[in-house]
């Protein structure tokens, strides 16, 4: 059922679309085991791989910061877009693990690459928020002719706010970033349609409270472990199996195409349960999407970025291709990004 | 074979139980294994075995056996 306010014109008479000219990745070289985290945790071996599908995940140095991880992915994706940073007119970095509160790490990201005539802000929406960047980003490029290239970056520098006894957090989370460079091409091809959608009733699901405004980071908060992420597993999982499915039809129904003319999914690499269940659900092959976080773990902002490195890298995404990019984030936040790739 | 006999071969080839134990008291809080990965692997498993779609709110719903005949019957499926 297609809703009857939505003009499927705009999507067939627009001049130009928006599609994806590069990509680029980077994993911290330091691996962590199941078997370290099992042993930290007190859980038995073989239970993390058989409740996430995850094997290892990657740590940051202790000198290492969001940004430069941002950058060395963003320099690749500059690269394979054949570019210079110079003719980058907007930088999008999608994080919450930036080098500060504030400001926003895209300031620091554009020094580093030398993008001078780039805009360059943040924006937070955790798990999903590499779909709201490049959602956005297209977004401001259909509106604005000036912009010719936008670098959507999704970093996530998550191992300083684990507590690796905590097995509620320890076993799924890793460190890294992805990123893309969007251009114009040809008015058929490109993201086609987006969609958000939220539900606050699940806010307190998953969260860091400390360094917020409501517990700034001082003795008392800090000797209660505020400064590290709090999950509810089970919260999480109803939360994905109740809305995920919804938003990605409801991004597709925009478009008048349904999870069966879909040729390629790329989904938030939380666990690869969920997203078998999610594939079986929508009645879909696993053939048909990615899968990475058996070796990265689910690197929030970055996974769905590495995810879209990974399968252009392995040439799974082909012209014509139809392509849904979801995720799920805390909040909790649900997006879908439908587009035809160019 | 009947549909309550195939239910509860689900039940039991998910949750390693017996069928002859299963009744109105097997839930999410009297099956130990029962957890979030098993709980997705029953959905599919009993979307497969009744051929039904299951909307997302049942399948968070669907906690015990009383909430799987009754949704099941909802779709037809008389137990």
């Amino acid at each position: 059922m297609t809703s009857k306010f939505i003009d499927r014109n705009l999507y067939q008479s627009r001049p130009y679309g928006v599609g994806i000219a590069g990509v680029g990745k980077y994993l911290p070289d330091e691996i962590i085991t199941n078997s370290q985290v099992e042993l930290w945790t007190n859980l038995y071996p073989g239970f993390i791989q058989e409740k996430t599908g995850i094997n290892n995940r990657r740590r940051a140095g202790p000198n290492e910061a969001a940004s430069e991880m941002a950058v060395r992915a963003a320099r690749d994706a500059i690269s394979m877009a054949g570019i210079s940073p110079d003719e980058l007119g907007l930088i999008i970095t999608c994080s919450f693990t930036g080098d500060y509160v504030y400001p926003a790490v895209s300031c620091k990201i554009q020094e580093l690459l030398g993008a001078k005539n780039a805009g360059a802000f943040d924006i937070m929406a955790n798990c999903t928020g590499f779909q709201v960047g490049l959602s956005i980003a297209s977004d401001r490029m259909m509106i604005d002719p000036a912009i010719n290239y936008v670098l959507v970056i999704g970093v996530a520098l998550q191992s300083r706010y684990i507590n690796w006894s905590d097995p509620n957090s320890a076993i799924y989370f890793g460190d890294g970033a992805g990123a893309a460079v969007l251009k114009r091409v040809p008015a058929e091809y490109g993201f086609i349609a987006h969609e958000i959608t939220s539900n606050g009733k699940a806010f307190e699901a998953v969260r860091m409270r400390g360094g917020g405004s409501s517990f700034p980071l001082n003795n008392t908060n800090i000797n209660q472990g505020l400064q590290f992420y709090e999950l509810n597993g089970i919260e999480v999982w109803k939360q994905v199996i109740q809305f995920q499915p919804k938003v990605i039809a409801k991004s597709l129904e925009k478009i008048d195409k349904s999870t069966s003319d879909v040729d390629f999914f790329i989904l938030h690499q939380a666990n690869l349960r969920l997203i078998e269940y999610l594939m079986a659900k929508m009645r879909q092959p696993m053939k048909k999407t990615i899968l990475n976080m058996m070796e990265y773990g689910n690197t929030a902002d970055a996974s769905i970025a590495i995810a879209l490195c990974d399968a252009v890298c392995e040439g799974r995404l082909i012209r014509d291709d139809l392509v849904v990019i979801s995720g799920v984030g805390a909040g909790f936040i649900f997006g879908s990004s439908v587009l035809k790739w160019y | 074979m009947s549909n309550e006999f195939k239910l509860k071969e689900v039940l039991n080839k998910i949750f390693k139980i017996e069928i002859s134990s299963i009744n109105d008291e097997t839930s999410v809080d009297t099956v130990d294994i029962w957890d979030s990965l098993k709980h997705l692997n029953l959905v599919i498993a009993l979307e497969e075995a009744f051929n039904i779609t299951f909307t997302e709110e049942e399948s968070v719903e669907i906690m015990s056996y009383p909430l799987i005949k009754a949704i099941l019957n909802e779709h037809g499926v008389i137990i």
